[in-house]
């Protein structure tokens, strides 16, 4: 398995889809639903490239195709549910620290723009 | 169309499309990416209607159309990493691979940049080299500027004198180079642009002195100086004004045969260049100047030299040319946008032999690989059988097996660039024995580079297909059954590994007799009789015309140098002559007719048209003439087989006395004596005064052609030819002649150069290294399809030997003698050896008889050895002497094997 570090940055898309998997263990569909609405629409993922990058988060260990299903008369049996390994939370949690100290350091930056004599 | 329709058509395409995923993809996720799109699809419809559903369906196919590659490219790492592993597994077959693919690739991409830097490249700073056409043979200057004048099939026309030496001082020092005079507007005709100043200008520059250096020489003489322009420099003698400099890597319209550092134009005076005397522009019978030409729009080589050829004969008509009744064409036309000048038509016939030759390497080296791979693949019948049944598809393991061999092309193909690169270095040898006016410049370019790529994915699709499509055809049961043994495939006859061996032995028997044909070929031309002792014997070249002398102070010269070298001690005998035996380009062109026709002519003699011309024809075809010293036979050690040769009285004014060879007068008078005779050349008539043995000239493979020999006229020492005068010696063994000589000549004048001192022993040499270097190289491909040969041959027997252990040690068990399980095992080899030698035999004698056909020094080099018993019969049963002891070593080991053992390991 590799490196937490050595997955950093994450592509957005990867960071979306463990995003999903955070709360619940989801399907192909729901996790393109789910990103969909809290990106406003602006990242839609297109069925190849969904499961293109379902494939290689299953490679790399950060995600795993899990046996627990909902009840027969809710599920369609061609969908595949995906859980959020312990290796990728720790992965998503390292990624959300980076963006957070990222959106911290604009902050500052933001104010030392609006004040100069505060910054010098 | 209702939106339920569209749907459905929206989704067929899209299955169809994305069908074309990686199966594994496919089975993972091709049903929930289905499904997701089918939502997105009705989803889409159900809010937006058709109009909407069109971007959707656009953005969709997009999207698996991006994706697809990605994964194409994920399972290509997949499976590179495992071919890696799996060639690490077998290292020695590996290796084996790489270096026989390597050889085969390395030489076919040498002679690809052969071919390139000679056959192919276009000449260097030529505007549109494809539409400039050279003349194959020298023409006068007054009939090329009638050709200039009257012509209407070429857009523009020059002519040009190569090569002339120039002996060029830049003020610190004299240097001798080689370089053209050209009729003024031959930059022009080239379409070259100077790197600095301009070209010649047939108005401005008339009557001035001036000249137009090539780039290295202004890069390496001048300094590169930017104030080149107007600069005076001294050549042979006399200043001489720069007016410009030519683009990188021009060397003349001839850069291969006549490169040129130094272009004067015709216009300037004779006494600077002393090829223009004698009325060197005018005079109609010396056909010393080679053409070039841009034809015009519409115009082709073909039909531009039917009209010159009339124009020519024409003109041989009416200004009386002794060789106006000759029969052959006078104007042939070759492509002049090339390193060097080729007829289009014969370029097949020049690429045939190397093409033939690496076509041959490259398959034998094939086709080895690929018995070793379909050898190992039925070591992993197992392996495939339980991937195939797991699921993988067909297609995903013969992807998985080409990519392994791929790979090993790949390596190969590095392999094989390292050669090439080694052997492009070592071609660089040729540089240092061809003539100084010759420019061999071989490299390897970036297309040699995607050459050599594209064969080797090309070789490694080649090779791995027939074991990739072989083993994948496993039956899974038996392959999971029984183990090891049960992955023994038995071939039947015409399997496509036998095919394989088959083929293999028959190219290797067929490039090996190849081969041998051509080496020994080669062998028996250069063990020839020179027709002289070469041992002892020296030739130092001079050239006092152009070290500032003129024509009665270097004749003068030459009598005091005659007189004196003789009295030194060591010195046996001495002559002078103005050509050299036994160089490339020795002696020149003669025509002439014998007295019998000429007698014909003059008293009417009822002899008919064709006897005359058949008389003609046969005087005139090929002769050389070579203008020689006193005492040059005796010096030379040429026997003299009637009459007598030159003496001192002979070298006068218009000498009409001639010495002639021994082929030219059984030619002219079999079954007779032909001293006392007459010849008529160049419209004088000399008497033969002495006929001597025939020596060899030029290249050593040429047959004897008829020659004469006149004595050298006074008045030509103030017209050299590009080699100067050549002072010959005959010294005792152990004399320094280059050094007597120096001294002697810097005491009769200090300013005299002595240049190109070389013995006759080392001039053979130089001569004969292209030939021993060819001899070399061919050995080595023939001992390269062997070597190969029998390595895949023992490679597929050990293989066979290990993969019948169970059977062999049941046969053993059950009282089978050892001759009949080394007769169980050796049996196959035994019957592909044999077939295909016969093959081979047949293909080798086809191939040569074919190529014969089409070329004349092939033929010449052939003929002879052919029949060869040492060939016909030796090289086949080396071929399948070592082949079948390359089975046999691998099944003896088949001899120790213990039945208990066998048996037991199942």
């Amino acid at each position: 398995m590799p490196k937490i570090d050595a997955l950093l940055p994450l592509k957005p898309n990867w960071f979306h889809i463990l995003l999903s998997l955070t709360a619940q263990d989801q399907h192909g569909y729901g996790i393109m639903q789910d990103v969909l609405s809290w990106t406003h629409g602006k990242l839609k993922l297109w069925p190849a490239t969904l499961y293109g990058t379902l494939k290689k988060l299953i490679e790399e260990g950060l995600i795993e195709e899990t046996g627990d299903r909902p009840a027969p008369e809710l599920d369609d049996a061609r969908r595949r549910y995906y859980h959020l390994s312990d290796f990728g939370r720790q992965v998503l949690e390292a990624e959300s620290r980076r963006l957070q100290d990222l959106v911290r350091m604009i902050e500052d930056r933001r104010v030392s723009l609006e004040n100069p004599e505060v910054a010098s | 169309m209702s939106e339920k329709q569209v749907s459905a058509w929206a989704l067929k395409i899209y299955r169809r499309i994305a069908g074309a995923f990686p199966e594994e993809f496919r089975r993972i996720h091709g049903e929930e990416m289905d499904l997701l799109t089918e939502d997105m699809i009705r989803d889409v419809a159900a809010r937006r209607g058709t109009a909407g559903l069109i971007p959707t369906m656009l953005r969709i196919l997009a999207d698996v159309a991006l994706r697809l590659p990605v994964e194409y490219a994920a399972e290509l790492g997949q499976n590179v990493r495992y071919g890696a592993r799996m060639l690490m597994k077998s290292k020695g077959a590996t290796i084996a691979s790489i270096l026989s693919l390597g050889i085969g690739i390395g030489m076919t991409t040498s002679m690809y940049s052969e071919m390139e830097s000679f056959l192919l490249r276009d000449l260097p700073g030529a505007r549109e080299p494809e539409g400039l056409v050279r003349a194959l043979r020298g023409i006068s200057f007054a009939n090329f500027e009638y050709f200039r004048d009257h012509s209407g099939q070429f857009e523009s026309i020059t002519a040009f004198l190569g090569t002339v030496p120039f002996v060029v001082n830049n003020g610190t020092q004299s240097r001798r180079v080689n370089g053209h005079l050209v009729s003024p507007e031959y930059f022009q005709v080239l379409g070259v642009q100077p790197a600095v100043g301009r070209v010649f200008n047939a108005t401005s520059d008339q009557g001035r002195t001036v000249a137009v250096v090539s780039h290295r020489f202004w890069q390496a003489s001048l300094g590169g100086a930017p104030d080149v322009i107007g600069r005076p420099i001294r050549i042979n003698g006399n200043a001489v004004e720069i007016v410009g400099v030519g683009p990188k890597d021009f060397l003349g319209a001839s850069p291969m045969l006549m490169a040129a550092d130094v272009f004067m134009p015709t216009t300037v005076q004779q006494r600077i260049v002393p090829e223009l005397g004698k009325d060197a522009l005018t005079d109609r019978k010396l056909a010393a100047f080679q053409f070039a030409g841009r034809l015009k729009r519409g115009i082709t080589a073909k039909m531009a030299e039917s009209t010159l050829d009339g124009e020519m004969r024409q003109l041989e008509q009416q200004f009386n040319d002794p060789g106006k009744e000759r029969k052959e064409r006078r104007i042939e036309l070759l492509s002049g946008g090339r390193m060097l000048p080729i007829r289009e038509a014969d370029l097949p016939v020049m690429l045939a032999i190397p093409t033939l030759l690496c076509g041959l390497m490259m398959w034998i080296a094939c086709a080895n690989v690929a018995t070793m791979l379909m050898a190992k693949s039925s070591a992993r019948m197992k392996e495939i059988a339980v991937r195939l049944s797991v699921g993988a598809s067909r297609g995903r393991l013969i992807r998985q097996l080409l990519t392994e061999s791929v790979m090993l092309s790949l390596l190969g193909g590095a392999a094989g660039w390292l050669f090439a690169w080694w052997s492009v270095r070592q071609a660089s040898i040729f540089r240092d024995v061809l003539p100084s006016t010759m420019n061999f410049e071989m490299f390897l370019s970036w297309r040699a580079l995607v050459f050599t790529f594209a064969i080797s994915a090309f070789s490694g699709i080649l090779f791995g297909l027939a074991p990739a499509l072989q083993s994948t055809r496993a039956d899974l049961s038996s392959a999971m059954k029984a183990g090891a043994a049960a992955q023994l495939r038995r071939y039947g006859w015409l399997s496509t590994r036998n095919m394989l061996i088959l083929q293999q032995v028959a190219a290797s028997l067929m490039l090996l007799l190849f081969c041998g044909f051509v080496v020994i070929g080669m062998r028996r031309n250069t063990n020839v009789d020179l027709g002289f002792e070469a041992k002892n014997l020296w030739m130092l070249s001079l050239d006092p015309v152009r070290d500032g002398y003129d024509g009665p102070r270097a004749a003068d010269f030459f009598k005091k140098l005659r007189e004196r070298v003789e009295r030194i001690p060591g010195i046996e005998s001495a002559s002078l002559t103005q050509t050299t035996p036994l160089t490339m380009f020795s002696g020149e062109a003669l025509i002439a007719e014998n007295e019998n026709l000429m007698h014909a002519r003059a008293e009417g003699q009822a002899e008919s048209k064709e006897q005359k011309r058949e008389k003609l024809f046969a005087a005139v075809q090929g002769m050389r003439g070579e203008r020689v010293g006193a005492g040059f036979f005796e010096t030379v050690g040429i026997p003299i087989l009637a009459g007598r040769t030159f003496v001192e009285a002979d070298a006068k004014q218009d000498s009409r006395v001639i010495v002639i060879n021994e082929t030219l007068a059984k030619q002219q008078w079999p079954g007779g004596a032909a001293v006392g005779h007459t010849l008529r050349i160049e419209g004088k008539e000399y008497q033969v005064i002495g006929v001597v043995k025939d020596i060899r000239s030029g290249m050593v493979m040429d047959v004897a052609r008829p020659g004469v020999f006149r004595p050298i006229d006074p008045e030509e020492y103030a017209r050299p030819s590009a080699e100067g005068v050549t002072l010959i010696l005959r010294t005792k063994p152990g004399v320094d002649a280059g050094l007597e000589v120096r001294r002697l000549v810097a005491g009769i004048d200090p300013n005299i150069t002595v240049f190109k001192v070389t013995s006759m022993v080392e001039q053979v040499r130089q001569l004969l290294f292209m030939m021993n270097y060819a001899i070399l190289v061919y050995s080595g491909i023939g001992v390269f399809s062997l070597v190969l040969a029998a390595a895949g041959l023992a490679g597929v027997t050990a293989y066979a030997v290990a993969r019948r252990t169970k059977e062999i040690g049941i046969r053993v068990a059950l009282g089978a003698t050892r001759r009949q399980v080394m007769g169980l095992v050796m049996k196959e080899g035994i019957v592909l050896v044999l077939a295909g030698t016969a093959f081979g035999f047949a293909a080798a004698y086809a191939s040569v008889r074919i190529l014969a056909t089409f070329m004349d020094n092939f033929e010449t080099m052939t003929k002879q050895s052919v029949g060869d018993p040492l060939i016909v019969v030796g090289g086949p049963a080396l071929l399948a002497g070592l082949t079948l002891l390359a089975c046999w070593l691998p099944a003896r080991r088949s001899l120790r094997i213990d039945p208990q053992v066998a048996l037991r390991e199942e």
